[in-house]
């Protein structure tokens, strides 16, 4: 038998580490969002002279927002994470846009709407490339990823395509600037306000705060810590976790030592309902109040009965609305489970923009359904839907929602 | 004072298992030289045999025990299939077709499973005992035990048995152990299919806590790493020391100067030791048997 030729030790151990570190760096962002989402800045992401910004510069012949879908399919582009830890978010996303078509079929004029799906993995670098690639296609419209950080990454090729893209994504300020961005859902800041609100009538003096190092989680975390400043709430700790730890000691026993009157735990929602988990089993005894996402199902499976009575506000929980029934129902009947807020948020998007497809007339362009965006007025689950001359939407409601027995109770509106 | 016994029980606790992913990183090191990056990605898998047999009614401990032996099939599949044509070949090859495998099997688990999260049930009904303050799981008794219980069977069979021994040689020179009527691709054979189960067992032991993500095996495996290279690339029982290091140093500087740094500890450490001790705390100096 041939020898078998080992490398050195010290040269087998140094391959392997540098093997590491290339592989956790590619991969990074997709075990912990953080650090991706945090240099997700636009131009960090369009920085290369070669890069996605640059390339994406509309050509002289024609300008983008005169494209048209020339008689064939109205292109919609779902750029959103497909594969990665948040794959999930695709699946939503695409159920959900079936159950917006399925009820838009018969007003749509017999025009057909065609997905354009690409992958974002929900790193703002890979989104960039899958925006880029959306392009090729010329859309007519776009609904955003469900990752702040990607919504960041693909605003200058959005703005400079005139791409009208209506954004899901829950961190504020993606859409300042930019012409042709619609902010559909609350914001991180009026939903952290609103928990905050509702602590402060609950006797909450001091908060814990523990949240995800992605800009996401980081948003999060500073919508909730505004808020509770501004009901004079003291923020004991600010303390952070990455989404790929597999253990959460730390964070809870230094939450306890802060001896706060309750803990704030944001998270998706493995993650989040993980910590609450381990919280309970370590002897943290005071109030839970949590993010939006404590209300998917895998949060559920993964926390059981230790989400019981844990408390979040929410852009949406299922509620007694006309909308919101149709929706929950449609939406079990095609996904096989209840929806969470993400998948909702989505099916807000893919609405807003059939209406605008709707509004936009018979030969519909990139100028034409974004003028349309502006005139939307439409009842969706989480209440009525109009953009603000900022193209923020107005007169969406805030949920506060109580976790009993592996499903939401509302307990209240703002 | 409670609060530190605290962050030593609940470092211990992570630890252990970081320390389980090390064992089986080290044993095929220490047999084959290969550092197998598609280790994490089999303690997933696992997890997930078990996710599916539970979910058609199968006892946890049955669906655990199950997916740890799918995890050390798989592992030898991959031995077979992916590595056995290229031994010989620079080590280099070898990392990196571990690393094409660790990718195919993360895509292979979201093809088949899908991408939704997912939660396996706790072998043991979770419950919490307060000693004195100090709040200590049953999961956490039950990955001491298997732990040690791991150690003291792999001891055994690594000092007492002719494939053990053969094992231990193997890293010193595999025509040796030829020459001495073992052949060493059927230790390389034995000494992935093992680590794979051991894999499996860290995987179902851990899968409770963190659940189960298609993607969770690259940070498993950095950590089974780390345990492995602080303990003593080789020294298999060294790694679970490893291990349990990483997991107290993560806790305590979590709880004591900033969650921000903890997870810095795991990077820090593995530089320190490649660049101050590279056969770890308790490794064999392998480095100096290779230069023979």
């Amino acid at each position: 038998m041939k020898k078998i030729r080992i490398a050195s030790g010290r040269g087998a151990v140094w391959i392997a580490a540098a093997c590491a570190v290339l592989v956790t760096a590619a991969c990074g962002s997709t075990t912990g969002s953080g650090s991706a989402d945090s240099a997700a800045s636009p131009a960090a992401s369009s920085a290369p002279s070669s890069g996605p910004a640059s390339s994406a510069m509309p050509s002289s012949a024609s300008s983008p927002s005169s494209a048209s879908n020339a008689g064939g399919a109205i292109k919609v582009a779902l750029p959103m994470p497909f594969t990665g830890p948040d794959a999930a978010f695709g699946a939503y996303a695409e159920n959900a846009f079936k159950v917006a078509l399925d009820q838009y079929a018969s007003k749509l004029s017999g025009q057909t709407v065609s997905l354009i799906k690409a992958d974002t993995k929900c790193t703002p670098s890979v989104a960039v490339q899958a925006i880029n690639q959306i392009r090729g296609d010329s859309p007519l419209v776009a609904t955003s990823s469900a990752c702040s950080g990607d919504n960041l990454a693909m605003k200058p090729v959005v703005e400079s395509e005139q791409l009208p893209m209506v954004v899901d994504s829950l961190s504020p300020n993606i859409v300042d600037g930019a012409q042709t961005m619609w902010q559909v859902t609350s914001t991180v800041e009026p939903i952290g306000a609103a928990l905050a609100k509702y602590m402060a009538q609950h006797s909450v003096k001091s908060l814990s705060v523990i949240h995800d190092a992605s800009s996401y989680g980081e948003a999060a975390a500073t919508g909730i810590v505004d808020g509770s400043k501004a009901q004079n709430i003291k923020v004991a700790d600010n303390l952070t976790y990455q989404l790929a730890d597999t253990d959460y000691s730390a964070q809870i026993l230094a939450a306890k030592k802060s001896s706060a009157d309750a803990v704030y735990v944001e998270g998706y929602a493995l993650q989040a309902a993980n910590l609450i988990k381990q919280a309970k089993q370590l002897g943290l005894a005071v109030p839970i109040y949590a993010s939006l996402d404590i209300d998917d199902p895998a949060a559920f499976s993964a926390g059981g009965s230790a989400l019981n009575g844990v408390v979040f506000a929410s852009s949406w929980i299922a509620n007694d609305s006309a909308a919101s029934q149709e929706f929950v129902k449609e939406y079990k009947a095609v996904a096989g489970s209840d929806p969470g807020v993400v998948p909702e948020t989505v099916y807000e998007s893919a609405v807003a923009i059939l209406e605008a497809i709707i509004g936009a007339g018979s030969n519909p362009t990139r100028q034409t359904i974004n003028d349309a965006l502006a005139k939307v007025s439409v009842q969706l689950p989480s209440g009525p839907a109009e953009f603000d001359s900022n193209r923020v939407r107005k007169g969406a409601n805030i949920y506060i929602g109580e976790v009993e027995n592996n499903a939401v109770k509302l307990i209240g509106t703002l | 004072m409670t609060e530190l016994i605290q962050v030593l029980v609940s470092g211990i606790a992570s630890g252990l298992v970081y320390g389980l992913l090390g064992l089986g990183l080290s044993l095929v090191y220490r047999t084959t030289g290969v550092i197998n990056f598609a280790h994490g990605d089999l303690a997933i898998a696992g997890g997930y045999v078990a996710l599916t047999l539970t979910q058609a009614h199968v006892p946890v401990w049955i669906a655990a025990i199950v997916g740890a032996i799918a995890a050390g099939l798989l592992s030898a599949c991959i031995e077979r299939f992916a590595l056995n044509h290229v031994y010989g070949r620079p080590v280099i090859w070898l990392i990196l077709i571990t690393v094409g495998v660790s990718l195919m099997l993360e895509s292979g688990i979201q093809l088949v499973w899908g991408s939704t999260p997912s939660s396996l049930p706790s072998i043991l009904e979770e419950r919490t005992w307060l000693v004195g303050g100090v709040a200590i799981t049953r999961s956490s008794i039950l990955i001491l035990v298997v732990s040690l219980a791991i150690i003291a069977a792999l001891s055994w069979f690594v000092n007492r048995t002719k494939y053990g021994r053969g094992m231990r040689a193997c890293a010193e020179d595999s025509e040796v152990v030829t020459l001495l009527g073992i052949p060493a691709r059927r230790l390389y054979f034995g000494a992935f299919t093992i680590s794979g189960f051991t894999a499996g067992i860290a995987g179902v032991l851990i899968a409770p806590k963190i659940g189960l993500l298609p993607n969770s095996g690259l940070s498993l495996t950095v950590l089974g790493f780390a345990a492995a290279i602080i303990g003593g690339l080789g020294n298999f029982s060294a790694a679970v020391i490893g291990g349990v290091i990483i997991g107290v140093l993560q806790t305590g500087i979590g709880v004591y100067v900033s969650t921000s740094y903890a997870n810095a500890v795991a990077y820090i450490v593995i530089a320190l030791v490649l660049l101050v001790r590279v056969r770890g705390l308790f490794g064999d100096n392998l480095e100096g048997v290779r230069s023979v």
